[in-house]
């Protein structure tokens, strides 16, 4: 086998595994830096270290642990270059909320499983608009814009609605948690 | 919880979401990461918050099933053509529609009006049947669910109207819409919203049933059940006493309370006490234990009968001095067999047989009929159990003593009994000669439907015996069964004196000296009117 053609079936490897992790890698990093945008950046600096070092990767092992190792330095790293331009977490406060996640996977998985049950008791225009907002990215001035709606008004509407699925998911998650 | 707890998990919720939309100031932030550092359970709800947005923007952002991804395979593409110049986490996203294709399917159209979704785990077995549905929207040209449906552990979302269930341990619950009930097993669940009403059964002891706020265990009662996500859980004895308790957030029981007849506790969200609550709120909900109505008899169903020859076919409509007539003939009518045995347990209703539960014994007795074990004999019947019990319907026994622990034959309904079987399954047992143990059994290979009829055939010959249920053979048993000139009795609803009472109804039994045809079964059982 050339060095080419191991070359193309490791990158095919590292992309298929990229590809059923990143949600799972930047969830995880935007719990250390929760502006999406430097998030996504962070995501983006940890794929390529990952690339660098996929060699070293133990592939009888799982892949997302280990990833989240480099993902975790990536925020430290970024949080340095950034400290100084915006509010970002303390690396003590990082730390701390890195031991947090890990003690609470099962709460998490389970708490994401309540997510899409709670999303679908929302009614229909809910879905919606929270869809334009979250996934198209649409401004709030322009989706008050849309619906006649002062953004004030469109603001408060979204946080109710945010509170609430946090509200439910919380219960579902005592719930699940009460049943297991 | 109460206000002043809602608050200020409000106002927290609130910190948490401008903290996610990069919202709060220099001294708010400080603040924050203060308490982050000193407060384990704050950081561990921060912690949840966080990962609850960024599930959020994977489920809303996520296009919805309908749309076409990029189907060029994750194989074919490079870790250079993920990171190229310009590449995105827009890219990665598209890839991982590749890769992830469990996106939940959003209906554009309307909800259907109740679904159930099963728990996805390996080796979990039937815990509930459905009995009766009522005011649920049809889809497709049925409605979403439907009497005899077996639901494993699972989601039951009731949208409108009302979906009753008989768990195979020992309870009927029902449940009206807007509600969901989670099915855990065959002796617990619990109701997440809406309201709900159980009666356990006698032999259902210890059935739970469990809310957000409590879990409750029956001690041999009916009780409603109301849960609501703000005012928290509410219940309400009918009958019996229930054992609550309140949960405290690790699932263990803070404190409980025995609950008597016609009373009622309210549990709100976050309390750890039970309130007294003696003005229901709760909605009136009907357990129905007679859900069909009552087979409707053709006059070309009882020629059908009658032409095919039985020795005894009683069709159950009248039972005047506790006699009931044999349509063949003067001789072999069923009889109860002492005056005053329970007279109020066997009634006639609506042109069919009713067994009720009784404390002592309740049978009609029949025979002896001679030569019924000489070749062949075929024992036809409908059977409409009202719960799933273990209970003789036809027993055939030697003449001379009812009471002898010995049976040729027994056919039965089956439910948690000492052998091997469905739950709910029909069985035929023949033994030869007849005596108290042994013998070859056939059971159904899924179990009856409480409240439904269902056509019951039972066929011995000298080669084998048979079981047919509504209409079709079910199962087939081949060996020498043994036959003999004994004279034999027929017992009916009950196995030995007040032992395995048959709880239900039962219609059109005849018995007949030979073996039906299974054309003749399919017909009997097709006939119009059934």
């Amino acid at each position: 086998m050339t060095h080419e053609h191991e070359d193309a079936l490791a990158g095919s490897e590292f992309a298929r595994l990229l590809v059923r992790h990143d949600r799972a890698l930047l969830r995880y990093i935007l719990g250390l830096i929760p502006r999406r945008d430097d998030a996504e950046e962070v995501l983006q600096r940890t794929a390529t270290v990952l690339w660098e070092k996929f060699a070293e990767f133990d592939r009888q092992r799982e892949f997302l642990p280990w990833a989240i190792r480099f993902a975790y330095f990536e925020s430290l790293n970024f949080r340095k270059q950034i400290a100084r331009d915006r509010l970002v977490f303390s690396e003590e406060v990082m730390e701390a909320l890195a031991v947090a996640r890990e003690s609470q996977t099962t709460q998490l998985e389970a708490q994401r499983r309540a997510l899409r049950l709670c999303l679908n008791e929302l009614k229909a225009d809910d879905q919606a608009l929270l869809r334009r907002r979250y996934a198209d990215s649409e401004t709030i001035a322009e989706l008050a814009d849309q619906k006649g709606q002062t953004a004030k008004a469109l603001y408060r509407r979204l946080d109710r609605l945010r509170e609430a699925i946090a509200r439910c998911a919380e219960r579902r998650l005592q719930l699940s948690l009460g049943e297991a | 919880m109460n206000d002043r707890q809602g608050s200020e998990r409000g106002e927290e919720l609130a910190l948490f979401r401008r903290l996610a939309d990069d919202q709060l100031s220099a001294e708010e932030f400080a603040q924050l990461q203060q308490r982050l550092l000193a407060e384990a359970d704050f950081r561990e709800r921060c912690v949840r918050y966080l990962d609850l947005e960024a599930c959020l923007y994977d489920e809303l952002a996520m296009p919805p099933a309908a749309a076409e991804p990029d189907r060029r395979p994750a194989a074919a593409l490079s870790w250079q053509s993920l990171w190229a110049v310009g590449a995105s986490l827009v890219a990665v996203a598209a890839l991982a529609l590749l890769a992830v294709s469990n996106w939940p399917r959003r209906a554009g159209g309307p909800r259907p009006s109740a679904e159930y979704v099963e728990a996805q785990l390996r080796g979990l077995e039937v815990a509930a049947i459905v009995t009766h549905v009522e005011g649920l929207s049809v889809a497709g040209g049925q409605p979403p669910l439907s009497p005899g449906m077996r639901l494993k552990p699972g989601t039951l979302s009731v949208q409108h109207g009302q979906v009753q269930l008989e768990f195979l341990g020992g309870a009927k619950l029902v449940v009206a819409g807007p509600a969901e009930l989670h099915i855990l097993s065959p002796k617990s669940a619990t109701l997440v919203s809406g309201q709900a009403a159980t009666r356990v059964l006698e032999w259902g002891r210890g059935f739970v049933l469990k809310t957000p706020e409590a879990v409750m265990v029956d001690l041999g009662t009916e009780f409603a059940v109301g849960v609501d996500e703000r005012q928290g859980s509410e219940m309400h004895v009918v009958n019996g006493e229930v054992e609550v308790s309140v949960l405290g957030s690790d699932g263990s029981t803070l404190t409980s309370e025995l609950v008597e007849e016609k009373s009622g506790l309210r549990i709100r969200p976050g309390a750890q006490t039970l309130e007294q609550n003696s003005r229901s709120q709760l909605k009136t909900l009907k357990i129905l234990d007679d859900v069909s109505p009552p087979l409707a008899v053709t006059p070309e169903y009882v020629r059908a009968i009658r032409a095919a020859g039985p020795t005894v076919y009683w069709r159950c409509e009248s039972l005047a001095g506790g006699q009931m007539a044999n349509e063949m003939g003067p001789q072999f009518a069923a009889r109860l067999p002492a005056a005053g045995m329970a007279s109020g347990a066997i009634q006639v209703a609506e042109g069919h047989l009713k067994f009720s539960k009784a404390a002592g014994p309740r049978h009609l007795l029949c025979g002896p009929l001679p030569a019924l074990n000489a070749e062949s004999f075929t024992v036809e019947l409908w059977v409409n159990p009202e719960m799933l019990h273990w209970a003789t319907l036809v027993g055939i026994v030697p003449s001379g003593d009812a009471k002898a622990p010995v049976h040729l034959n027994v056919l039965e309904l089956a439910h948690q009994t000492t052998m091997v079987h469905q739950a709910g399954a029909f069985r035929f047992m023949h033994r030869h000669p007849p005596t108290g143990r042994g013998g070859m059994n056939l059971f159904t290979a899924q179990g009856c439907t409480p409240g439904q009829w269902h056509h019951l055939v039972a066929v011995k010959t000298p080669d084998d015996i048979r079981l047919y249920v509504n209409g079709k053979l079910d199962r087939r048993l081949e060996g020498k069964m043994g036959s003999d000139d004994v004279p034999y009795q027929l017992l009916i609803g009950e196995l030995r004196s007040g032992e395995r009472q048959f709880v239900g109804s039962l219609d059109e039994l005849a018995v007949y000296l030979r073996e039906l045809k299974p054309s003749e079964i399919e017909q009997h059982y097709k006939l119009p009117g059934k």
